[in-house]
């Protein structure tokens, strides 16, 4: 069901897995702007969650309604998996991918493939195989793909829990620029440290339910539950 | 022993001199096979395709009886197409019995099922991990069969290898259907039945030594696809 | 559809046909293939009548049901009885007479049931089976195999009552039987033109050979174009009258395997023309 809102709004969404509850119920609306972080500890139910507003997944009772643009069509949202999901293609052919679905291939295509890739230094290597790169790497050839349809909306499900630090300091610089730009980012990480240099917000789960959820400095300065603080100090929930 | 060192020189001889009546006949079975491997792979690729990447009730049913079909005798098939393209059968009309044709249409109900098969697995395969990027990407059902299909060929070439090697060897189905007309519809399979009744083993060791010939050629290119999948996916 | 249409012409064009010659299906029987003779006829044939022949090789049973179904535009078989049968029927039109030869007993140089001094046919296979000498059959209803029976028969047997341990029917070819009685030293019936001609021989020898009733009579049968309009009639009447011509019957009677005269032609001229203008 999808109802007039400048943003996602989770309306007692419950899902389940094999029998097992994941997420819920869980009722909220996101904020129209800002840098989201979902945090929490393992198998809080935080990738669930992003799979959920990608449409990925659909819940099993509740609704979800996705953002609107102006016209009244949902706007245009890329999604970054933790583990790349690239084809057996080359550095280039994985990037282009979303455009040319849309529309093909042409010169104007290739050229702003071109630049997206320029944008996360894979311009060198265009024409090598998408498997034959670092996981650095291939996560930013994701990104790359990702933003290359200009979305209005970036989710990302961990983007760098796998990656050494170079790699993870150019991301979150692009990241960085993303939000600069004005585009929606919502993100999971376990990174506490991270999530405090880049949210704007910060929404933490525990066992399928959104436990506190607020802007980002008031959150890490100020949690309001024990599991909060507990996560933010150790990293762990008592 | 003697029948054998015989007629692989006899076979040799022929091979190296380019005996005409040998090198038509081969010729002719290439064309034949390959011609059905095309369009055995036009039916049966896009519906193992299909078939990967749909859901719809009686979708185990059908992929049950696609693997089924794969059991089907071979000369069994020969005799219902002979039946079917028949001067007083339904499709008599179109003079296809004893020509080249009708030989193509029954190898391609013999290899359509495991070409489909192999198909179906190769790309079930690979949509379990291209799934969720191709739902992000809102790719439509086309859009995902056409990247499966470009994305899986060397499974899809393997697929028509099998085909062609099944093919290839098959000898009661064209029997039938062909009629082992000298010059128009005798092939490798045939003129080796042919030949030796004549008791003439020479030929006929010469004709069998080129099928297994060509078998061998087949396992060749089917080990280095597989070795060089092999080699990539070691990359760091 | 249209995908279906163009695939259709798509083989039919790899099937080769060609607007020029006219084409006809003929159906021959195995021996007259491992004869040797068609490898001289045919050529023939085709050269000088400019049609092309499509040569289906089986045995005479297999060939008449081809023509029932209309599948054959002609027949060169050698079961006399079948053959009329056929036109009676009215699955033919006419049945000619072409050429003969003659049925020959192959066996063991042993000689294990002795057959080599008696007299006559039916004492040889009444020797054979007393003895229970291993004889391998056709067993195809060719026209091999009904001759063979017709010889059980006439020397007073029934060969349902044969017991397999010395009676083999192999359902094959005259040549591929040969091969099994080659490989069993076994005796068999055959045409003595496939005999000569056959490389497989092993201990195998030529053993009786005597008497009208070994006589194989080839003839050429006409399908009739009333049950199956797709039949090539037109072609028949030429092919029959170029097998009954002198040029075609000469070509016969040369033919020499080592030497020995194959098969002796004796079409009749003359009768021909009344009976080859009539379809029922």
């Amino acid at each position: 069901m999808v109802t007039m809102s400048a943003s996602f709004q989770l309306e007692k969404i419950i899902f389940s897995r094999d029998g097992r509850r994941i997420l819920g119920p869980i009722t909220h609306s996101f904020s129209e702007r800002g840098f989201t972080l979902v945090i929490g500890p393992n198998g809080a139910g935080k990738t669930s969650l992003l799979r959920l507003l990608h449409k990925l997944q659909e819940p099993d009772s509740g609704y979800i309604s996705l953002p609107l643009g102006k016209n009244g069509v949902p706007q245009r949202q890329s999604f970054v998996f933790q583990v790349p999901i690239l084809l057996h293609r080359s550095v280039f052919e994985n990037a282009a991918y979303p455009l040319h679905l849309s529309r093909g291939s042409s010169a104007q295509v290739r050229e702003e493939t071109m630049h997206y890739l320029e944008m996360v230094g894979l311009n060198d290597n265009h024409g090598a195989m998408a498997e034959d790169l670092s996981g650095g790497q291939k996560q930013l050839l994701q990104l790359a793909r990702a933003l290359i349809t200009r979305p209005k909306i970036l989710i990302l499900d961990e983007p760098t829990s796998n990656l050494d630090g170079r790699s993870t300091q150019t991301i979150e610089a692009l990241l960085a620029d993303q939000y600069r730009i004005d585009t929606r980012i919502i993100m999971t990480t376990q990174n506490v440290v991270q999530a405090r240099r880049l949210a704007s917000e910060v929404i933490f789960i525990h066992e399928g339910q959104i436990v506190e959820s607020a802007e980002a400095s008031a959150f890490f300065d100020k949690p309001l539950t024990p599991q909060a603080s507990s996560f933010i100090q150790d990293g762990i929930v008592r | 022993m003697d029948d054998l060192w015989n007629g692989l020189a006899r076979g040799t001889a022929l091979v190296l001199s380019f005996d005409a009546y040998l090198y038509e006949i081969v010729l002719r079975s290439l064309k034949v096979t390959l011609s059905a491997v095309l369009i055995a792979a036009l039916i049966a690729f896009p519906v193992g395709a299909w078939l990967a990447v749909s859901r719809f009730r009686g979708r185990r049913t059908a992929i049950a009886i696609m693997n089924s079909l794969m059991g089907l005798p071979p000369v069994t098939v020969g005799l219902m197409v002979y039946i079917l393209f028949s001067r007083s059968g339904p499709f008599g009309v179109l003079e296809l019995l004893f020509t080249p044709a009708t030989m193509i249409i029954a190898q391609v109900i013999i290899i359509t099922p495991i070409m489909a098969s192999i198909a179906h697995q190769a790309i079930g395969d690979l949509y379990a991990s291209y799934r969720d990027l191709l739902v992000s990407l809102t790719a439509t059902r086309w859009q995902t069969v056409m990247v499966l299909i470009i994305d899986a060929r060397r499974a899809l070439l393997l697929a028509g290898l099998a085909g062609f090697g099944r093919a290839i060897g098959e000898v009661g189905a064209i029997l039938i259907v062909g009629g082992n007309i000298d010059h128009y519809t005798r092939v490798l399979t045939t003129a080796i039945v042919l030949e030796t009744s004549k008791g003439d083993f020479g030929l006929a060791l010469g004709l069998g030594g080129i099928l297994i010939l060509l078998a061998v050629i087949l396992n060749i290119i089917i080990h280095h696809i597989t070795s060089s999948e092999r080699t990539r996916t070691w990359s760091p | 559809m249209r995908y279906l249409a163009v695939l259709i012409t798509y083989l039919a064009t790899l099937s080769g046909i060609s607007a020029g010659a006219t084409e006809f299906r003929l159906a021959v029987t195995t021996t007259f293939e491992n004869s040797g003779l068609s490898d001289v006829i045919l050529p023939q044939m085709r050269r000088d009548l400019g049609i092309t022949i499509h040569a289906l090789i089986g045995g005479t049973g297999q060939a008449l049901r081809w023509g029932e179904a209309g599948n054959v535009d002609g027949l060169l078989v050698h079961s006399a009885e079948a053959e009329k049968k056929f036109v009676s029927s009215g699955f033919g039109v006419h049945r000619r007479k072409i050429m003969y030869n003659k049925f020959v007993i192959i066996g063991p140089h042993g000689d294990p049931a002795g057959i080599a001094s008696v007299d006559t046919i039916n004492d040889a296979f009444r020797k054979i089976k007393r003895s229970r000498s291993l004889f391998i059959s056709r067993g195809d209803d060719s026209g091999t195999h009904r001759r063979e029976l017709k010889l059980w028969q006439a020397s007073g047997y029934d060969v349902s009552k044969f017991n397999p341990s010395w009676y083999r029917e192999t359902g094959t070819s005259q040549g591929a039987t040969l091969n099994t009685a080659s490989g069993l030293n076994g005796y068999a019936l055959t045409d003595q033109a496939t005999w000569l001609n056959f490389s497989n021989k092993g201990e195998l020898i030529e053993l009786f050979s005597r008497g009208p009733l070994l006589r194989n009579q080839y003839a050429f049968v006409s399908v009739n174009p009333n049950r199956h309009p797709s039949v090539n009639y037109a072609d028949a009447m030429r092919i029959e009258a170029w097998l009954a011509s002198p040029h075609a019957q000469k070509l016969i009677g040369d033919y020499h395997i080592n030497g020995k005269r194959m098969f002796i032609p004796n079409a009749q001229t003359g009768s021909s023309k009344k009976k080859s203008g009539e379809v029922k």
